[in-house]
């Protein structure tokens, strides 16, 4: 995945702006259909999840077409719109994730953890969106505005998720180390943009500028969904190689005597 | 009872388990006794479920209990020792019928039908799998479980190993689960049926539990035993180690009383059998000290040394306490076992009088009462 993601920081701007808008949809759509197959493995809310991901993934696609890049300018209404629909695939995916979350086993310091990620949250978007507002048409600045309000919404509902897998880690591991891949790759997709900002000292507003740049951020962007993609074929594939580990163990091949 | 006790007796039960995992691995396990082996009559076994179930009627409770609790905690670790990742059966609840019957049948098959299968213990299948976020339902049957195979009775009583198959589905999913027999072989069912589920249990678990007077035809069963007629494709015997955890899980909640009930169920059932042992070797009373020895060895239970005043008895091979621990606990039934045939044979009351352990033999003493 390092690999990969790391591998457009070094190449020329050309080629690495030609090797993102080649990747992102390539990992993206592997994702999109890996989460489909993972969805048929499970029922209810858990299943839910993973068709949304899958829909908020193969939504991501779009706006790495270049050749769409001209329709877009046209019709700005219509790319809130696409934003929107892609960012509510995020919301339900995330809310069914909840659903199958068991936040009641979250420790006090969890929640401590919840609530200051909260507080920044709304502290950087209190910071760094305001100045966006210069660059939104009036008609938009308010569905725009939600949606960074949402990246922070999206943070909060899949932070349970990581937090019960750590806390678990020193106990019985029960939680699992696939499905917490998945969501810490949804998580680092979502805050990818603001950890740029924050760290490179670039406006929000000038963040876009370094799409399909062989940037910092193309190489965050592309790492997140690699993590989401590999996340979702291990968990498909758990079933299988946890059953070979067991054989291998019993045929005298595992470390433990 | 002391905590330290149950420590000790819980570390007897994972050791048990531990020979178990070894077996399954194909190492090598030396015998737990040099002549007879690792093997009993499934009769011995069988005996000391039902008179304690008949005797007591808390009984089934107890033994449900500490054998879910024992299954449970060595499930899990009989998993971890294999390499399987803790979260195997993550969110099993959310899974496809058809994925959870697929997974849990397998991982069911190669480790713990193998392991019942080594130990005679019967043939384990998973028949279904049904999930639910508010209800989990794992049916399982047992085909020619030791525990109840070839004896007719009136109510299911496989408690052990309702207890003990819920303990390990609990183990693997990482859930408390209930589970009960909703059929049994000794009902008249081809397979013992056990349902095991998350939200399940209830009233169904209740009136499992607390039945009513169980009744079974002891003197069948014992003539079955000692006409050897093989009744099971496994055979008519049961790994010595399964009936040591029998052993286990009955007395660990309370050893000395365990102890000193299964004495005086032992003195009752001794006089019975001496009085079928008569009939069945065609021996008068004086004769019968031989077809003691003869019953015993027959069964694979010990091998029985009795001196002509019947006073003194030196036991090795038993099958109690062989490979485990020289610990009288185990013996309460035994040692009133013998004090009702002695009682019968020598045609005087003859009472326990104490035992010692003297290198691998245990010698029981008993005094003739005036």
């Amino acid at each position: 995945m390092l690999i990969p993601s790391g591998i457009c920081l070094l190449l020329p701007d050309t080629i690495a702006g030609s090797y993102t808008r080649i990747m992102y949809p390539l990992v993206l759509i592997l994702g999109a259909v890996l989460s489909m197959r993972v969805a048929a493995i499970y029922k209810n809310w858990l299943r839910n999840a993973f068709i949304f991901l899958s829909l908020f993934l193969f939504l991501m696609i779009f706006p790495h077409f270049d050749f769409l890049w001209g329709f877009y300018s046209a019709h700005p209404q219509l790319v809130v719109l696409l934003q929107w629909i892609t960012y509510a695939m995020l919301v339900l995916c995330s809310f069914y994730v909840l659903k199958v979350t068991e936040v009641r086993e979250i420790t006090r310091e969890g929640w401590v953890l919840i609530g200051a990620a909260f507080l920044i949250g709304i502290i950087i978007l209190a910071y760094h969106v305001p100045p966006l507002y210069h660059y939104y048409p009036p008609a938009y600045k308010i569905p725009l505005t939600l949606i960074y309000f949402l990246d922070v919404v999206i943070v909060i509902m899949l932070m349970p998720v990581v937090l019960l897998y750590a806390q678990q880690m020193r106990l019985e591991g029960r939680e699992s180390i696939t499905f917490t891949t998945i969501i810490s790759g949804i998580i680092l997709s979502t805050v990818a943009v603001y950890l740029y900002v924050i760290v490179s000292g670039i406006p929000l507003y000038a963040a876009p500028n370094v799409f399909h740049t062989g940037s910092v951020l193309d190489s965050l962007y592309l790492f997140s969904y690699l993590l989401i993609a590999v996340g979702l074929y291990v968990h498909k594939k758990y079933d299988e190689w946890g059953f070979d580990m067991i054989e291998q163990a019993l045929s005298g091949g595992s470390a433990e005597t | 009872m002391s905590a330290e006790r149950e420590v000790g007796m819980e570390k007897l039960i994972d050791g048990v388990w531990a020979v178990f995992l070894d077996k399954l691995k194909k190492k090598d396990v030396p015998p737990a006794r040099p002549a007879f082996g690792d093997e009993l009559n499934l009769f011995v076994p069988q005996l000391r479920m039902l008179l304690p179930i008949y005797a007591n009627p808390r009984f089934p409770v107890s033994i449900y209990t500490s054998s879910y609790l024992a299954a449970r905690r060595n499930a899990y670790t009989v998993m971890r020792k294999l390499d399987m990742p803790p979260d195997f059966f993550w969110k099993f609840e959310f899974w496809t019928d058809e994925r959870a019957f697929d997974v849990l049948s397998k991982v069911t098959n190669r480790i713990f039908r193998e392991i019942m299968r080594t130990t005679k213990e019967g043939l384990l299948s998973v028949e279904n799998a049904s999930t639910d976020p508010e209800k989990i339902e794992i049916l399982l049957t047992l085909d020619e479980c030791v525990e109840c195979f070839g004896i007719e009775a009136n109510h299911p009583f496989c408690y052990y190993h309702a207890g003990t198959l819920t303990g390990i589905i609990s183990a693997l999913l990482g859930k408390e689960l209930d589970g009960y027999e909703t059929a049994c072989c000794a009902t008249g069912g081809d397979k013992c049926e056990f349902v095991i589920g998350l939200g399940r249990g209830g009233d169904e678990l209740e009136r499992y539990l607390n039945p009513e007077k169980i009744e079974f035809p002891l003197q069948k069963m014992v003539e079955n035993a000692l006409g050897g007629k093989s009744l099971r494709s496994l055979g008519n015997d049961a790994d010595l180690r399964y009936y040591q955890l029998i052993i286990l899980n009955s007395i660990i909640t309370n050893p000395k009383v365990f102890r000193d009930s299964s004495y005086e169920v032992g003195v009752a059932y001794g006089k019975t059998l001496a009085q079928f042992l008569g009939r069945y070797y065609n021996k008068s009373e004086d004769e019968l000290l031989d077809a003691i020895s003869h019953y015993y060895q027959s069964l694979k239970h010990l091998q029985l040394d009795l001196n002509e005043s019947a006073d003194e008895v030196r036991a090795a091979e038993v099958a109690e306490i062989s490979g485990l621990a020289q610990n009288e606990d185990f013996l309460g039934f035994l040692f009133g076992e013998l004090e009702g045939l002695l009682t019968v044979a020598t045609k005087g009351k003859m009472t326990y009088a104490g035992n010692a352990f003297e290198g691998n033999e245990l010698v029981i003493k008993f005094k003739r009462q005036e």
